[in-house]
């Protein structure tokens, strides 16, 4: 996926040297291309009467600041601020805790670039950390802010969550009329009698089904020196909070209560404790699977920062909707600012900043970790950036800040982090882009007029995740067993990007990487893809082949038996067999009996050419191109469409449909790799006629051997047909509706691959004409097992 | 636009109220150049011709296009000429700011008595911050040690380290502060703390002393608690030429009975260049 990180401070503030830290983000779900980002960022004025945020309203490319925070002074802006779009109103909601007086405020503006200070909703005293969440419903904002309601100390139940089930247009307090206390047991004492509290994080995540969480730090004993004691607590409500009591729906079994202990009896650092520069102590997030209203994944940091007990960030998931939960599925030591983010396709994304010393000097390492496994292993973990830790010249206390923050939309990631920004190329391995001036020749930041050097200091750092959403319709269609038995499927799209994504783990129903750019890996190819074949070499590595359109054909192969191990760069495959006559139609590839693969071409110009490995050397050379059409017989129209299977016997099987809507098919006449191969058969007059022309054709081997192979027509239609014994001479069975037995689809189907999964069972994707891409597959390993109904696969990836 | 003088009153609140003063050429009513904004009737886009007043960050800004939200967009036309007193709105591949005032009177024939205004706005904040000071001292830091955290210092909650800074008090500008008086200065905690001025050792300087307490805390003139004060000391003469440089007892412990003062804001710490500034100002404020 394409991964772009852009420091968000403008060019018009080029001079600015603040520690802008502890970032909150927001995406209008209506409209991604609006972005709000808060930090702790003074205005550009000597003369300040307002907190500010960073927006955005073209994805993220540029950045503006906008002074409209209420209660600022010319002091201190603003103190924590957090920043939520509505669902699907584009307004803007902010809990902050005012500079003036630190009183928390609950904010609202139906235009966030504009010139008008926000609505203050809210505005009460004694709080800690307001943090906002939203939804929409039947156009109605349902807005939650959390907190630590420090105004509740003399009873101690400070883990708050004020909400309104209607707050978008309605005038003060628009609704906040509701705070639902999560806290049901005893929390810490405070010293001089101040009252008892949990921890200063309290964070809710909301399903679209109206299942929400909410997840807090149920301090049990505090010391300001030595450690504090805290339960991780997650608390559920089943519908919107909207009834007579809110976010009790879980009862721990240990003591009856409500709000299920994830953890209890954790040690944590003091909130004074240091992690390099930067404070930590209270470290939370939570999120839940927009998939799955019950799988919930909870992140915290314990431990005293110490080296006998680091600060250590953990990931925890339940799939029973919080009631019973996994152990530590993720683990990273000396770590804080833990942002958990939960993609339309199940994806988990965490953003974490990392401390480290290299070479005696404290490093902020922040990383954005990926699983597609509900966190059993991790898929990814990038370095966005590795900067020094420096509170020089820091006029706040919170370097980087008590958070970051990572959100999903769709299936794409947004996230937030602060850090260094001094411009250096290494301490951004996957790159970035600043919109104000600097010199990256010497590392210098430079003011507006790009000549006067400007202190380094902390920035704040926006990235996006973006999904490959293939465009139009594929014209291409293939997949192919690793050496481990996992398969990996490619299309190419009407956009001319070549995708391709493969199964995580080795298990049969293990979920399938995001969509992934073939030619960011290989490299880039000359012309959009037009046709695909793939299969493996004797020694298990698997090769492919793409024609594309300017009429080339290449390849590209795993350059080791690793299964994930690189692949080769493309390679002109013309230039090592032979030129083929015309642009390529159709591809297809199957081994012969000895492992040996041979490689079918059919050509506008009506050719059919194969060539083959010459020796079962996996490296052996290929034969130059062999006219098929002269061994094998003529055919009365040019080949649309081609598919090739080994039979129950291992003998190979060819099929070519072709223009006038006619398919024959021939194979291997004996056992010898090297046998003939009979003349064309007229596969119709032997199965059945079909409606239409074949559009598309594929064909597999069922458990058992027996081959199954599929046609679509150009009337819409998807007819299969089956060895009806093992016997690998045995006939075929008549056209089957397999849309009657899947399900309909949306469109005529354009490509197809199918190919078994590793427990044998076969999987088989089609795309369809308006540009969607669908699966199927066997329900069971039985070879005569029913198929699933079809799957939208580009959801799935 | 019509001939609009400014009244010396008018030009003093704007003045203070304004991070932009500036004059520009109107090029279009009704309309915006920055991202996100819709155009309202209230916005103009203005050609800045001369600056008196602007943030140093955003770099020059002649001959920049700017959206100014207007006030009111009566009297105003396409091409006047127009000095706008404003605040603060977005900055982005463009500038925005929100009107405060205007006058046609050029930026250039104000500008000193824009910078008068603000210098005196800044003069009487400090003087407020020396009024509200219990002791005033110049000197130097010799060293800075963390002191251990306890219950009864601000910020302890949120985890705020306190420190204190061991001084060579080179002179008492107010209040009578032992010889030995340390400035205590919090690290850590919520971002509020940051507004504390730091110390650090061979730091040369003039702080304006109060109690332990936020920055924001509304106490300007603490009361007087003889528990926690030494002995007190006998007020300078106010013909004094340096005020209070006499010796002054020491703490017998360092933990005796010591008044716990620090430096709450950026202004009250100043460089040892600004003491004739301050003792200007202490006589102004009627403060010895």
């Amino acid at each position: 996926m394409p991964l772009r990180v852009i420091n968000i401070i403008p060019l018009n503030m080029g001079a600015e040297t603040n520690f802008d830290s502890e970032p909150s983000i927001t995406v209008n779900p209506a409209n991604t291309q609006e972005i709000v980002i808060s930090t702790f960022t003074p205005d550009t004025g000597t003369v300040v009467t307002r907190g500010t945020y960073f927006f955005s309203t073209d994805g993220g490319a540029n950045w503006a600041i906008n002074n409209i925070v209420p209660g600022g002074t010319a002091l201190l802006p603003n103190r924590d601020i957090s920043v939520r779009f509505g669902g699907s109103t584009g307004v803007l909601y902010a809990g902050i805790l005012r500079g003036d007086n630190g009183n928390l405020a609950i904010l609202r503006t139906a235009n966030f670039a504009g010139a008008v200070a926000m609505d203050i909703l809210v505005d009460r005293a004694n709080d800690d950390q307001p943090w906002v969440e939203t939804a929409t419903v039947a156009g109605r904002d349902r807005v939650y802010i959390s907190s630590n309601d420090t105004s509740q100390r003399p009873n101690g139940f400070t883990a708050s969550v004020d909400f309104s089930l209607d707050a978008a247009t309605a005038a003060a307090p628009a609704g906040f009329t509701n705070t639902a206390r999560l806290e049901p047991r005893a929390t810490a004492a405070l010293p001089l009698m101040a009252g008892n509290q949990d921890g200063p994080s309290v964070r809710v995540a909301i399903h679209p089904s109206g299942v929400m969480y909410a997840a807090y730090l149920g301090w049990r004993t505090f010391s300001a020196t030595t450690s504090n004691t805290t339960d991780i607590v997650v608390c559920r409500d089943g519908n919107w909070a909207s009834g007579t009591t809110q976010f009790q729906a879980l009862v721990d079994p240990g003591d009856l209560q409500s709000g299920r202990r994830v953890a209890t009896g954790v040690t944590v650092a003091p909130l004074g404790t240091l992690l390099g520069t930067q404070r930590i102590g209270s470290s939370l997030s939570i999120a839940v699977d927009p998939r799955d209203s019950q799988r919930v994944y909870v992140a915290w940091c314990d431990g005293l920062a110490t080296t006998a007990s680091p600060y250590t960030l953990r990931v925890r998931r339940s799939d029973d909707g919080g009631a019973n939960w996994t152990g530590d599925l993720f683990t990273k030591a000396n770590a804080t600012n833990p942002g958990l983010a939960v993609n339309s396709r199940g994806t988990v994304g965490l953003l974490y900043q990392q401390f480290a010393t290299l070479a005696a000097v404290g490093r902020w390492r922040t990383h954005y970790a990926q699983s597609i496994d509900r966190f059993t292993t991790t898929f990814s973990d990038l370095t966005l950036a590795d900067v020094i830790d420096s509170s020089t010249g820091a006029a706040l206390t919170v370097i980087i800040g008590d958070y970051a923050n990572l959100m999903a939309i769709g299936k794409d990631f947004y996230g937030v982090f602060c850090a260094q920004n001094a411009p250096l190329t290494a301490n951004f391995p996957v790159g970035v882009t600043y919109l104000r001036n600097a010199d990256w020749a010497t590392g210098t930041l430079r003011a507006v007029n790009n000549t006067t050097a400007v202190s380094v200091s902390v920035d704040p750092f926006f990235f996006h995740d973006q999904a490959l959403a293939p465009v139009g319709n594929f014209a291409a269609l293939t997949v192919g067993r690793l050496p481990d038995s996992r398969l990996e499927l490619w299309g190419s799209d009407g956009g001319g990007v070549l995708f391709s994504t493969w199964k995580w783990t080795t298990h049969p129903d293990a979920d399938w990487v995001p969509l992934m750019d073939f030619n960011e890996e290989v490299g880039a190819l000359p012309a959009a893809v037009t046709e695909l074949t793939v299969a493996p070499l004797p020694d298990g590595r698997l090769e492919l082949w793409a024609a594309t359109a300017n009429g080339q054909l290449f390849s590209t192969w795993k350059t080791t038996t690793d299964p994930n191990g690189n692949w080769s760069g493309w390679a002109d495959f013309n230039a090592e067999v032979g030129p083929l006559p015309a642009a390529v139609t159709a591809l297809t590839v199957a081994p012969l009996q000895d492992g040996r693969l041979e490689l079918w071409a059919s050509t506008v110009n009506s050719g059919l050419f194969s060539t083959w490995k010459l020796t079962t050397d996996p490296n052996g050379d290929w034969a130059g191109w062999a006219d098929f059409i002269a061994e094998v017989g003529t055919l009365p129209a040019a080949v649309t469409a081609l598919t090739v299977a080994p039979l129950s016997d291992g003998r190979l099987e060819l099929w070519a449909s072709t223009a006038n809507g006619q398919l024959f098919s021939t194979w291997k006449i004996n056992s010898d790799p090297n046998g003939n191969w009979s003349g064309w058969a007229d596969f119709i007059a032997e199965v059945g006629t079909l409606p239409a022309a074949v559009t598309a054709m594929t064909v597999a081997p069922l458990p058992d051997g027996r081959l199954e192979l599929w046609a679509s027509t150009a009337n819409g239609g998807l007819f299969s047909t089956w060895k009806v014994t093992t016997n690998p001479n045995a006939d075929w069975t008549g056209w089957a509706d397999f849309i009657a037995e899947v399900g309909t689809l949306p469109a005529v189907v354009t490509a197809m691959t199918v190919a078994p999964l590793p427990d044998g069972r076969l999987e088989l994707w089609a795309s369809t004409a308006n540009g969607q891409l669908f699966s199927t597959w066997k329900t069971t390993t039985d070879p005569n097992a029913t198929w699933t109904g079809w799957a939208d696969f580009i959801a799935e990836v | 636009m019509k001939e609009t003088p400014i009244s010396p009153d008018r030009l003093r609140e704007w003045s203070q109220a304004s991070a932009f003063v500036f004059t520009g050429r109107i090029e279009a009513m009704g309309s915006t150049n920055l991202d996100g904004a819709k155009a309202e009737p209230r916005m103009a886009t203005v050609q800045v011709e001369e600056v008196a007043v602007a943030p140093a960050e955003l770099g020059d800004l002649h001959g920049r296009v700017i959206t100014v939200y207007l006030e009111t967009p009566d009297d105003l036309a396409k091409g006047d000429q127009v000095t706008f007193f404003a605040r603060s709105w977005q900055v982005g591949r463009n500038i925005g700011v929100v009107e405060i005032g205007r006058t046609s009177v050029p930026a250039s024939s104000v500008a000193p008595d824009i910078v008068g205004a603000q210098l005196q706005q800044l003069d009487d904040q400090l003087i407020e911050r020396i009024r509200g000071a219990e002791a005033i001292i110049s000197g130097i830091v010799t060293a800075t040690q963390p002191v251990p955290r306890t219950a009864d210092l601000p910020g302890f909650e949120e985890g705020v380290q306190w420190w204190v800074a061991d001084m060579w008090i080179g002179s008492v500008e107010k209040g009578s502060p032992p010889e030995d008086q340390r400035i205590w200065f919090p690290e850590g905690g919520e971002n509020i703390w940051g507004l504390v001025p730091k110390a650090h050792p061979r730091q040369e300087g003039v702080w304006l002393l109060r109690p332990l307490g936020e920055p924001l805390d509304d106490d300007e003139h603490p009361a007087d608690d003889p528990e926690d004060h030494p002995q007190p000391h006998p007020e300078p003469h106010p013909d004094d030429k340096h005020p209070n440089t006499q010796r002054r007892p020491r703490r017998k412990d360092p933990d005796d009975g010591e008044r716990r003062l620090m430096a709450r804001q950026r202004l009250d710490f100043h460089a040892s260049s600004d003491l004739p500034r301050i003792r200007t100002l202490l006589q102004r404020a009627g403060q010895p």
